[in-house]
Parts: structure tokens; sequence; C-alpha cells
């Protein structure tokens, strides 16, 4: 069986068909939608939609796909037809794009690892906004070079163009135009809808440079019909200039506002009805600045620090890019067998997957103490102090085994007994099962995901260090829980972008005691561990792999790490 | 015209373009194509956000059937597109799902599938690892992989879906399927 049949069979189980509830969305959405349609011939046949629901929830995913559209609909429409030139309004066109590419200019630079935060607020048409406010404000950070994105920032990993591609954009506007237009795989013959989408995807889905923008700008004014219409109010109701692309029989009208003031980007609009006076969706920049680190609103145009870019890097690869995991998973009570350097010296250990035990041999005699028994007191524990295995790793429930074989033979029985019986047995048994898999009402308890949260959550653990101003908790904790459970299946980012939010956090590149080249992230308290080791050569091929860490000068180094069947077994 | 006069649709692109002219007959598509569409969704992000994306899928296909290009029989590459386009907005929470899977063995997509104990029992031991890769997979290499494996659109049909040439495609595919191969467990050969 190779992959791809594997793959067929992952979660086949899932069966063809509509549910209700999808079905009853849509035809009330569709309800709505026909209501508003200007142009029916027939009404809808009564009955034929269901129930009108409370509507589609999370109504303004539809800008993502507006936003996506009219670069989608040339794709499906063999042509477009032309654009009427118009008169000139109160400011020229020449005059717009000169203001707001001036503006775009006198932004500064960023590097490519800037945390930028970002608040925007989305109109979505009426007839789709059932929940919720209207607009509704969605936030989140992302890197100036789109590498990473939280929350509700960025174009969720998807950029319209390639991050790495836009150093070579032509820098200039006729041959940005005519690059633009060549995106468009159908050739319309008219393309101004194709630039004016492709230039708005980017400008308010991705941290596009400073000369870009204006490029943007000067090329937007070459786009045949395009006009320019003041005093224009966003939905924030700030005053704009927009530049307005009119409708056509097959695009919708659409446009861009600056602000009237200083030019800088304030909103785009699109219209299905370009008779109405306001956009029947609009994306606002409520607003979008460089801070200092994920997760922060104060504005700052310090650059990250290189603990941060290290960090961001891992968090890259953790998301997008595939490691081979070193342990695939292991349950609660499995036992790993460990072999540690530390200061040069080897050590074998043996503790079970959440740490509620360890061995180890002692004179040549295995010893075997779980933290409940009267020896963990004297035991020196590889883990000290940290959060619990199961807020790292929340323990859903699932069927045992068991359970699962016990079903598969209800069902067995079920499938003699006669017809008429069969269905009411098959109901006991799904509620059975329902009743066994019964998920908690709420998630579960976990670790926040961002750094200052989780610094804080980190700090309150006390590891018995004395500088807990310096975050020397959070180090502490760090180190152990690396190198025990927080260590596999994955190493999750968010320790080291919480890492290199420690104050006065540091990166050192360093050869580790077993030869390998290591970054290290380095803290100024020296209450304990003072180092975190991360292996250099395999984080530049995009794989990750936490090496141990250095406590009073001396590096704690983890050479292997194995599931094995019990206490004392070598892999 | 009356219902009784009209001739059976043939292409979905008959049954667009009489929607132009009667919405109503829009729900014709839903009726041929939501099954699909619904379970290729549930399989990435699990029932509950299944319903919406399905929903939505067909209201922005509604809302802009005007468009739709009438040489086009088959609207599933279209249907198809939007759909990796809104669940393009669950990224995060697809990806989580394929960890707590790869974590724990027991994967909260199927789980309320409960009337198929046999397939969950039966289900290889390589799901972790299948999960772990998908999880590691650049959006746009996961997207064309599960398109391949998981609808039945050709690969001119899934560059359609996804507005990128053919021979991205492939290239695509070739990339993801020798990371997934790395991962998995090798299978002696039957």
């Amino acid at each position: 069986m190779n992959e791809m049949d594997q793959l067929t069979r992952f979660r086949g189980e899932i069966p063809f068909g509509v549910t209700p509830r999808a079905e009853q969305m849509f035809r009330a959405a569709l309800d709505t939608e026909l209501s508003s349609e200007q142009h029916l011939v027939s009404p809808p046949r009564a009955g034929i939609f269901g129930r009108r629901l409370a509507g589609l929830r999370g109504a303004r995913s539809s800008w993502r796909y507006a936003i996506a559209l009219p670069v989608a609909a040339a794709l499906v429409t063999g042509a477009l037809v032309a654009v009427q030139p118009s008169g000139v309004q109160a400011m020229t066109l020449q005059q717009l794009a000169d203001r707001a590419a001036a503006a775009a200019l006198a932004q500064p630079n960023l590097s490519a690892g800037q945390w930028i935060y970002q608040v925007l607020a989305w109109k979505t048409p009426a007839a789709h906004q059932h929940v919720g406010p209207n607009p509704s404000i969605q936030s989140g950070w992302m890197t100036a070079d789109g590498t990473i994105t939280y929350g509700g920032a960025g174009s969720i990993g998807n950029p319209i163009y390639p991050y790495n591609k836009i150093d070579s954009l032509p820098r200039n506007p006729e041959k940005l135009d005519k690059y633009f237009r060549s995106l468009d795989p159908v050739k319309n013959d008219n393309y101004g809808v194709v630039v004016f989408s492709q230039i708005e995807q980017m400008l308010f889905a991705m941290v596009v440079p400073p000369w870009l923008q204006a490029e943007m700008y000067h090329a937007l004014a070459l786009i045949p019909g395009i006009q320019v219409k003041d005093e224009v109010k966003d939905i924030l109701g700030r005053t704009g200039v927009a530049f307005v692309l009119p409708p056509t029989g097959q695009s919708e009208k659409l446009e861009i506002i600056v602000d009237a003031s200083d030019y800088h980007l304030l909103a785009r609009g699109s219209w299905d009805n370009p008779s109405t006076p306001s956009p029947d969706i609009e994306i606002a920049i409520v607003k979008e600045y460089p801070v200092a680190q994920l997760g922060s609103t104060q504005p700052s145009t310090v650059p990250p620090s290189a603990a941060e870019l290290a960090a961001e890097k891992i968090a890259f690869y953790e998301e997008y890019a595939y490691y081979q995991p070193k342990i695939n998973s292991v349950a609660p009570g499995e036992w790993l067998y460990r072999e540690l350097s530390i200061g040069g010296k080897e050590q074998e250990i043996w503790a079970t997957a959440d740490d509620s035990a360890q061995a180890e041999y002692v004179n040549g005699a295995r010893q075997v103490c779980a933290r409940t028994d009267p020896c963990a007191a004297s035991e020196h524990w590889l883990m000290p102090a940290g959060p619990s295995f199961t807020l790292i790793y929340p323990q859903y429930p699932r069927l045992t085994p068991a359970e699962i074989r016990q079903l598969q033979n209800q069902l067995k029985q079920l499938k003699k007994l006669p017809a008429k019986k069969r269905q009411a047995a098959l109901d006991k048994l799904l509620s059975s099962e329902r009743k066994l898999l019964k998920r908690p009402s709420k998630p579960l308890p976990t670790l926040p995901e961002y750094p200052q949260p989780l610094l804080a959550t980190l700090n309150s653990y006390s590891t018995g260090c004395t500088n807990v101003a310096a975050d020397c908790n959070v180090v502490n904790v760090a180190a152990n829980v690396l190198t025990g459970y927080g260590n596999y299946p994955y190493l999750d980012a968010s320790w080291f972008l919480a890492l290199a939010d420690v104050p006065g956090a540091g990166l050192k590149h360093i050869t580790d005691g077993a030869g390998n080249p290591d970054i290290e992230f380095t803290f100024p308290s020296q209450d304990g561990v003072t180092g975190i080791l991360v292996n250099a050569t395999l984080l530049n091929k995009g794989d990750i792999q936490y090496e141990g860490y250095v406590e009073d000068g001396q590096q704690t180094l983890v050479l292997n790490q194995t599931p094995v069947s019990g206490p004392g077994v070598r892999p | 015209m009356s219902p009784q006069s009209r001739q059976i649709p043939q292409s979905d692109a008959d049954v667009i373009e009489l929607s132009r002219h009667d919405p109503e007959e829009f729900t014709e598509l839903f009726r041929r194509h939501a099954p699909c569409i619904q379970r290729y969704v549930t399989r990435r992000l699990g029932p509950d956000a299944a319903d919406d994306i399905v929903a939505e899928t067909f209201l922005l296909a509604f809302r802009h059937r005007d468009r739709y290009d009438p040489s086009r029989a088959d609207a599933r590459p279209w249907l198809y597109g939007i759909c990796t386009n809104l669940i393009g907005r669950h990224r995060r929470a697809e990806i989580r799902q394929y960890r707590a899977l790869a974590r724990t063995g027991a994967d909260p997509v199927t789980e309320s599938f409960t009337d198929r104990v046999d397939d969950r029992v039966s289900a290889s031991g390589a799901h972790r690892e299948i999960a772990s890769a998908l999880a590691r997979l650049s959006a746009e290499l996961r997207n064309t992989l599960l398109l391949a494996a998981w609808s039945d659109l050709s690969y001119e049909e899934i560059a359609a879906a996804l507005g990128v040439p053919v021979g991205t495609v492939r290239s695509r595919l070739s990339r993801a399927r020798g990371k997934l191969r790395k991962i998995l467990p090798q299978e002696p050969q039957a």
C-alpha cells in the first residue's frame, strides 16, 4: 500500500452526505439572498426553503473569499467588458497616485522578522450578517515577511504573492502593471480588474514594503477607466479619497480609499449593487503598525533581537516545514529511556512519558520511584518543577482498545438480531459509545499560546530560584520540560517565542560537548539555567532539535531519547 | 416556463445558466455536489466547521454564478476552489487536530462518526504518522495533496480549482508525496 492509498483511507469513515444543519444554513442564507435580489424572474416556490435559522456563523469569512474573488472571477470568465474612461474629478488621478505614493515612501522599511499588529474592521453585506456586530473586528500579528501569522492577521499562510519574490518585482509602474496583467491566465483583453484586485489583495492581506506600495499606487493610476472620488467616508467614518474602478457587466465596482489628509491606506470596498452609496463589503485598517514582540499591542519600531529571530525561525519550521518527529507519540504511562551527558559525564535515566515515575541503576541495582512513593522526596528528578503533562497535552477522552473490542462484539451480536429489533439495539449501542466518548463541554485547560501570558504562567512554578523578576523560573521550568515531556512528539515553538522574550535574552553560537554546532538562547539570570541549546545544523535544514541546557557553566545534553518496554530496559 | 415543460439539465453549466433566470435552480447544484464537498471539508476540519463552510461555499457560488464560465460543464473544480479558500481560514485549527491525532491516537475529526465502529478499529496504525505529516505540509502542498486524494478531481481540475498551472499541481504532488513517504512506516510489497 503506497502513501496515496494510505492517505485515501485516512478518515475514510466520514460518509458522503450533507448534514441537515449545513443544508438548512444554505437554504436560509439563499432565502435571504433571493429576497434581496432585484432581478428575480420568478419568486421562490413556497415551502422549498427551510425554516430560517439564526444564520451563517462566522459571516465575516466571506471576506477572505471576497478579497480573492475578482481574480477568481477573471479565471472563470472568458472575457470582461471594457471599462469606459471617465471624467477627471477634483483631484487628478496623478495627484492622488503621487500623494499616496509619497505617504507610502515615508513609512519605515521593516526588517523581515518584525512583528506587525493588525486590527481590521469588516463590514459584510446585510444579507450575510445574522450574528454579531457589523462591522466586526479581527486582530492578530504577523511578521513583516509573512512567515508567521497569529490570530486573524495576514493572509493565513497562503500569501497572494510569495514574499520571497517581492524584491524582484519591477520597480516601475508600467512594468508592474504589465506583470500583474500577465498573472491573468486567461489573458483578458480588459485587464483593469485583474491589476486592481491583485494590488488591493496584496495591500490588504500582506505587509508590502514602502517602495512597492508606491509603485502600486502609480500602477493603479494606469488602469483604463479608473476614477478618483473625493470626500468618501470609510466604515469607521474617516474621510478619504478613493481610487474607484467602475463596474462592468462582469465585474463589481471596487475602490481603495486613502486618508484625505495624509494619504495613508484606509480601506477597500466592493459593490454587488453599484447603485448603492456605500460598498456591500468593506475592509478598513483600524490599526497596523510594528510592535516589539508577538502579542504586544504597543507601537514600537525596535527590531527583533537575534534570539527573537531564531525563535521565529523555529516557529516557521514548526508551522510550515516538514520535520521528522523523533518520537511519534507516547501514552502517558509509557517508559522512555534517556541518555544524558551532564558536564561530560554520561548518565542513563528512565521515566514515564508523563514523568509520574523515574528509574535508574544505582551501583548496578535498578531503582524505580513513583512520584507518589516515599522515595520521591529524596529522588533527584529530571523534571523537578513545571506544568503537568496534561496541561501541555490535554488528554481528551478516547476509547480504550478493550472498549473498542467490546463495542465490536456488540455490533456482531447485533447483526444476528431480527431486523425489527436491530434498529433499537443499534441506537442503544451508539448511545453507549457516545457516552464512552463523551467530550468535555469546554476545552481542557492548557498553556497560553502567546509569549507574555506563557512567561507569566511559567514564572508561577517555583524552582527555588530567587531572581523571579529576571524570569529565572521561566528558564528553569523550560529547561526541565524540554528535557522531558515538553520535547515530544513535537517541539512547540511557543516555548522559544516566549524564551526569546525573557528580558535580556540573547543568542550565541557554540559547539556543545557532544561536538554539535548549537544555537544557545542565553539569559541574564545566573540563578539556575543560563542557556538553552538547539541544534544549529538541523535548524538550518528546517528541523528542530532541542539539545539541552547550561546550568552553572555545565551542559546537560540529551544524547538519546527512546520509548522502551519498561524501566531499566535499554533500547 | 413551468417545471413540467423544462428540460432536465445535462450539465452543471446548464444548471447555473438556468439559475441566472430562476435562482431557485441553484439548489440543484447543491443537491448534486454538497455531499462530496461536505465529506471533503469534514475530513479536513471536522463536522462542526464543515457545516458552515459547505453552506458558505454554495452561497458564494450562488452570488457569483453570473461569472461562471459556461464552457466548463462540471462545476466541481469551481466549488472545491471556493471551499479550499474557506478552509484556509481554519488552518491553525486544522493543524491542531492533526497534531492531536498524532499525539494521542484519537482523532477529534472522526470521533463523532460513531456508527462506523468497524472502520475506526480497522484504521491502520499509520494514521498518526499521516496526521503528523499533514500537519507539516505547507498550505499549498496540503491543499493540492488532499484534493488529489480525497476529491475525484483530475490534475487538470485541481489546477483549475487552485488557480495554478497543471505542471504546478504535478510538482506539488510529487513534493508532498515524497514528504509523506518519508514519514510513513515502510510496508512490505504485497
